[in-house]
């Protein structure tokens, strides 16, 4: 077996990320259209979808990272950096299919708050993949110095805590009511 | 080059008829096959015969004036330009969409199968996503299990 160079690696993988939450916006929209339509079953189905693509992006993310800290200090981290890139705060967040989803996710906030008791076991499973997810990003994080250091964005905070504050946003969209208990750190 | 529909404008629900029918039934069925195999080479060798049945797929590049979302159109630009994305526009959105699954398959498979410390749980769970996905597809184009069984 050869050894794939870290810069194949982080943007291959990150393919996987891409197409995983373009299938969670197809399945949350048709999960919201089938509720509306009071199609609980079909509404159950694209929940088990959403949380089978939460759980492959949380796999994607730690996949992403497979390689050394000090090839991404030397070798990845720079290439998202000028001259490489045209922003000087390159970041994550820049993706369109992750910024659509936020955006799904906030809409949602009403429906998840009021979901039919029938679909309540399936939603708790979606929101623990979404905690999942959270951990894997953060293990990556971490494993890479943002304990130490800022992100790529936000110089001045930890990587990890601008992560933490993401989590504790994105959950209360997904899971208002706090059903599912948080995940000790 | 990765090439994705616009987030805002993917199908949802669309029946599909002729030829496309046959080309997204065809290459969702050699998807999951090629999911099914153990042996990376064989997997590889069934997307891309999967790949060349699809055919290229004519897209031109989405130039949206506003992303509708808090994202400015030159940060998503650059973002994209980095991961080699490319956001189009297609008259055959369901082959698009297939075929960026497939393309993307293409490249996890033959990252896993080149080296590197991967840990096999992360490997499978992936493998999973993408059978998600497939089932998914299934779906929105009305077509059945046993279609791409």
């Amino acid at each position: 077996m050869t050894t794939v160079p870290s810069q194949q690696l982080w943007r291959g993988f990150h393919w996987s990320f891409f197409i995983d939450i373009q299938g969670l916006l197809i399945c949350l929209q048709r999960f919201e259209w089938h509720l509306d339509q009071g199609r609980l079953a079909q509404a159950q189905t694209e929940l088990e979808t959403a949380e089978s693509l939460m759980l492959a992006s949380s796999a994607a993310m730690a996949l992403c990272g497979s390689f050394s800290r000090d090839d991404y200090e030397h070798q990845v981290r720079p290439s998202m950096a000028p001259p490489h890139v045209q922003s000087d705060d390159f970041s994550g967040l820049m993706s369109w299919e992750h910024a659509a989803l936020m955006q799904v996710w906030k809409r949602m906030r009403q429906r998840f708050q009021n979901l039919p008791a029938a679909l309540q076991p399936q939603h708790e499973r979606f929101v623990q993949a979404y905690l999942r997810l959270a951990r894997s990003h953060r293990d990556v994080c971490e494993k890479f110095g943002g304990a130490e250091g800022g992100s790529l964005r936000y110089e001045r905070t930890s990587a990890v805590e601008t992560l933490d504050k993401f989590r504790q946003n994105r959950r209360s969209w997904i899971d208002p009511a706090h059903h599912v208990p948080d995940e000790p750190i | 080059m990765l090439d994705l529909l616009v987030p805002w404008e993917l199908p949802l629900d669309q029946p599909l008829a002729g030829r496309d029918r046959e080309r997204v039934r065809q290459a969702l069925r050699q998807l999951l096959q090629a999911l099914r195999e153990a042996e990376a080479k064989q997997a590889l060798q069934q997307l891309e015969q999967a790949l060349a049945h699809i055919g290229e797929i004519p897209v031109r590049p989405a130039v949206p004036a506003t992303t509708s979302t808090p994202l400015r159109v030159a940060e998503v630009s650059d973002y994209d330009r980095y991961f080699g994305l490319q956001h189009v526009h297609t008259p055959s959105d369901a082959c698009c969409l297939v075929r960026g699954l497939l393309v993307t398959c293409h490249m996890f498979l033959t990252l896993c199968s080149q080296g590197a410390a991967l840990r096999p749980e992360h490997i499978e769970q992936q493998k999973q996503g993408f059978r998600s996905y497939a089932s998914l597809l299934v779906r929105v184009f009305h077509l059945t299990e046993q279609d791409v069984a």
